[in-house]
């Protein structure tokens, strides 16, 4: 970020207020590029990793190979469609949902460091300002549930409440784990503190049940499956989006996905080891100048491998009811969050002096 | 409810059976073959039992309407003069928003000219072009018009019954795969 | 994740507020087809039900009163059109009995290869649909995979993927290819392996079991009074097969097999799991009929000689009545036929199975979530198409 404002004044002679709106401008403008891109080729991985995985070929003909352009060409075929509105929906609500929904998912990206530097703002409590702002999503599924004027819609809306709210709790009590070995909430701070002491996953045992909790519960926050109860497709016909057709349906499809990018770089910037190496080998947070930028490499990669086994999991489990969701969360994953946190307190203890 | 047990039980079963499921799909995502085919390129073979689209060797048919007779929801269709033995044809349809491809009309044929062949791919966006045209000529064959006018051939042959719509719909594929069956036969 | 405690109608708290009716169907994925289910909710609990059915009526026993007995052949297919061959066999089995005659014995074996066949296509897409119904996507391809190989088989002799026609009154509309009988044991060998597989995915799947267990059980005294049969009936513990205890077709009585009945392995017996572990394990009875068959299949002609005229001239049974049933995978299909003389039956009726298991459903939805009425429907195992017929 500073590099970008030293750019604008500096290089540019811009003023600092100016100078200081392009350069947020330009860091979100590229953050978004960078999601657009990433949705899409999220949603072809997705469709072909769940085609070989049941010995299809999935998409292949748009675009030649492998069907590459087959995501694009859906986002044009639905910036197309008819955006219905359903009669009898509160229409204000049924406009707005999407977008709540999209931006409260998009704003945690702002505290999400990429590489050295490469981070648009490093909070002091980086950690619960994900947690916090991803929240708000529940907020826009409410909204699109409820104003739909559908009962399989209300369901799924009432679902999601129940099961985000829920799951709140066990993802931040996992988290809390990795920041009690970092002694820091910054996302920042977790980076440096690997690159010097490797993983946090490797740092105690009970880190890998936090680990497990926090995946889980993340699975939960993102409404994948097992836990896709708000959509639940053979339930309630995809529940809270049943009504959204055209753009404002693509919103509630592309916010999975990124909400998938965001939990699973969560994951690897607090347990992962962010964007350093295994064992530091190569220091990629103190390369020169442009080199430095291998990180967001690195951490791609590794986001990759976190969302892989999302899909993954997916292709392969049931679904669960939905007080079973509620015992999961509560008898389960809870508990072992609290055992996790309590452990890593008194193993860092005894270990540290 | 559940004692202290069930509780670990459910813990380790739920993690032991998902990580089961999971090394069969990643087995099936890394080393299993594709099994489906990109279906307007390439298809599984069919059978030659195959219970398709029908052919008439109209040479050899006698108009006997057995075949009509025995479709169960009376899509055959025939329509013919009959001059002592010769015979002038009409119409000879079968339709196919009727047709529930049973093949009973198939067994009774006392010549065995009507057949079913592998062709299947009938949809099309136009329900009347369902009623399919069997006939390779209608009216006379031209040497019966020369028997029944007594005079030599005075003109073309009667013009072979109009191919279908475009090149791809199923009447002219079976037609070619009528026309390659008799080259092949003789 | 363990069990659910059944939520009961009487258990509301303060916080009841207004019944809530849901349409399940006729639009509904989780239907298999065009049911609708008329649920009212109190939040996720169904307290009451109604089943509507007859949106896929199409007057099946009607037209049988006005096409010849081998004419309707071909309808059968669209009873339950994922058992084709079972049903031909039913009403092949009517109008011989109403006839008097017998199939010849290569017939007889055949028809019990193919239908013991078509019993596994038809309980893989039990197996593959109730995964997507529970959220399993997967196992329903694998299933595919497998019961496209049992229509690539019965293709080859029968000419159809689905609407075989090919077992008809006085044997079989021909015989298969020579190769078919090696490849017939080919694909057991291969479907025992595939079977493990499904296990380990869905079977055994914690999840799956969570949904399964303990929901929809249906005691025995219900079975009989709803007259349900098929593997809904020996979910319920009940060890009846028509296969084994009323031989409808000579073979049987020499092959080797079992029934298998619910257990209560993960809970109450009767429950939607014991339904479906009994489609799985006759999945596997079917292979061992299927490999005894192929093994003891005699030669010779596979239709009577004086049927083969029904072709030309329709058959005429004399006046009277039959009444034949059959071990259907969805249970007991019955054909009803009376005869006067004519080319056509004066009344033909069909018992199906999956109207009479269809009859348990309200009384098993109210008290459970919606999520297990999705659950418990598929275990039911239902075709609309022999519903409505």
């Amino acid at each position: 970020m500073e590099t970008l404002i030293d750019f604008f004044t500096g290089t540019l002679g811009l003023g600092p207020t100016l100078a200081l709106s392009l350069a947020y401008a330009t860091a979100i403008g590229s953050l978004l590029g960078f999601i657009t891109v990433y949705a899409m080729f999220a949603i072809w991985m997705e469709r072909k990793v769940a085609a070989h995985i049941q010995q299809r070929f999935g998409p292949m003909e748009v675009g030649g190979w492998h069907g590459w352009a087959q995501s694009p060409a859906d986002a044009l075929k639905l910036m197309f469609k008819e955006d219905i509105i359903p009669s009898g929906a509160n229409k204000v609500l049924f406009w707005i949902a999407p977008a709540i929904v999209f931006c409260g998912v998009l704003a945690g990206f702002i505290a999400i460091p990429f590489a050295a530097g490469v981070q648009i703002v490093d909070i002091d409590l980086g950690v619960f300002f994900i947690i916090a702002i991803a929240s708000i999503e529940v907020i826009g599924v409410i909204m699109a549930g409820w104003s739909s004027n559908s009962k399989y819609s209300l369901f799924g809306a009432v679902r999601e409440a129940a099961q985000v709210v829920s799951y709140e709790l066990p993802s931040a009590t996992a988290l809390l784990a990795p920041i009690l070995v970092v002694g820091s909430f910054k996302l920042g701070d977790f980076n440096t503190y690997q690159a010097e002491h490797g993983w946090i996953i490797f740092s105690n045992p009970f880190m890998w049940i936090a680990l497990l909790v926090y995946f889980i519960a993340s699975l939960a926050g993102c409404k994948r499956a097992p836990f896709d109860l708000p959509e639940a497709e053979s339930e309630l016909v995809s529940g809270f989006h049943t009504e959204y057709s055209g753009m404002r349906f693509s919103f509630f499809g592309l916010e999975e996905f990124v909400s998938m990018l965001l939990v699973s770089a969560i994951t690897c910037t607090l347990f992962l080891g962010g964007y350093t190496l295994p064992f530091n080998f190569l220091d990629v947070a103190n390369l020169a100048a442009p080199f430095h930028l291998l990180g967001v490499a690195v951490l791609i990669v590794k986001i990759f491998a976190v969302i892989f086994v999302q899909m993954w999991l997916r292709w392969t489990l049931p679904r669960m009811r939905v007080d079973q969701v509620m015992t999961m969360g509560y008898k389960y994953l809870l508990p072992w969050a609290l055992f996790a946190v309590a452990g890593t307190a008194v193993w860092h203890v005894w270990m540290e002096g | 409810m559940g004692s202290v047990r069930e509780y670990f039980s459910n813990i380790a079963n739920g993690l032991g059976s998902t990580a089961k499921g999971m090394a069969i799909t990643l087995r099936h995502f890394t080393s299993e073959p594709i099994i489906t085919v990109q279906y307007p390129k390439e298809s599984l073979p069919i059978p030659p039992t195959y219970r398709g689209m029908h052919i008439l060797e109209q040479e050899k048919c006698i108009d006997c309407h057995l075949c009509a007779k025995a479709c169960p929801v009376d899509c055959i269709e025939i329509e013919s003069v009959k001059h002592g033995r010769v015979l002038e044809w009409k119409k000879f349809s079968i339709d196919y928003k009727k047709c529930i491809f049973c093949e009973f009309c198939i067994p009774p044929c006392p010549v065995d000219c009507i057949h079913m062949t592998t062709e299947f791919a009938l949809a099309t966006d136009n329900a009347d072009g369902m009623v399919e045209d069997m006939l390779t000529w209608t009216g006379l064959r031209p040497e019966d018009q020369a028997k029944l006018e007594g005079k030599a051939s005075p003109k073309k042959p009667a013009a072979p019954a109009p191919a279908g719509g475009g090149e791809g719909d199923a009447r002219s594929r079976v037609a070619a795969m009528l026309a390659k069956r008799k080259k092949e036969e003789g | 994740m363990e069990a659910l405690e059944m939520y009961t109608v009487d258990d509301r708290s303060d916080v009841y507020t207004e019944e809530l009716k849901l349409n399940l169907g006729p639009q509904h994925p989780s239907t298999h087809g065009v049911l609708r289910v008329e649920l009212s909710m109190d939040g996720e609990i169904i307290t009451a039900s109604r089943c509507d059915i007859g949106y896929l009526h199409r007057c099946a026993e009607k037209i049988g009163e006005n096409v010849t007995y081998l004419q309707y052949t071909p309808y059968t297919d669209r009873m339950d059109y994922l058992a084709s061959m079972n049903n031909n066999l039913a009403w092949s089995l009517t109008v011989e009995k109403l006839l008097g005659v017998e199939a010849p014995e290569r017939a007889q074996w055949l028809r019990m290869i193919c239908a013991e066949l078509n019993r596994i296509a038809s309980h893989l897409i039990a197996f593959g649909t109730y995964g997507i119904d529970i959220g399993a996507n997967t196992p329903f391809f694998y299933a595919f995979r497998e019961r496209e190989s049992i229509m690539a088989l019965l293709e080859r002799p029968s000419g159809a993927r689905m609407l075989y026609n090919y077992i008809q009154p006085g044997g079989l509309r021909r015989d298969v290819d020579e190769n078919w009988v090696t490849d017939v044991l080919a694909f057991c060998d291969d479907f025992e392996k595939r079977w493990a597989e499904y296990n380990t995915l869905l079977s055994n799947n914690r999840i799956f079991i969570g949904r399964t267990a303990n929901i929809g059980v249906i005691p025995q005294d219900v079975v009989y009074a709803c007259g349900a049969t098929g593997p809904v009936m020996r979910g319920s513990g009940i060890k009846w097969d028509l296969r084994r205890d009323v031989p409808y077709l000579k073979p049987y009585e020499e092959v080797d097999f079992d029934v298998p009945v619910g257990e209560g392995t993960h809970g109450t017996l009767g429950d939607c799991w014991d339904r479906y572990w009994v489609r799985m394990r006759e999945m596997m009875e079917s292979i061992r009929i299927i490999r005894q068959g192929c093994a003891a299949l005699p030669g010779g002609e596979v239709m009577e000689k004086v049927m083969k005229k029904m072709y030309k001239t329709p058959l005429t049974p004399e006046a009277g009545e039959a009444y034949m049933r059959c071990e259907n995978p969805r249970g007991e299909l019955g054909f009803y036929v009376v005869a006067e003389g004519g080319t056509s039956p004066i009344r033909c009726r069909a018992r199906a199975p999956s109207f009479c298991n269809l009859s348990l459903l309200d009384s098993l939805l109210p008290g459970t979530m919606i999520a297990d009425a999705v659950a418990i429907i598929g275990s039911l195992d239902i075709v609309l198409g022999e519903v409505d017929r």
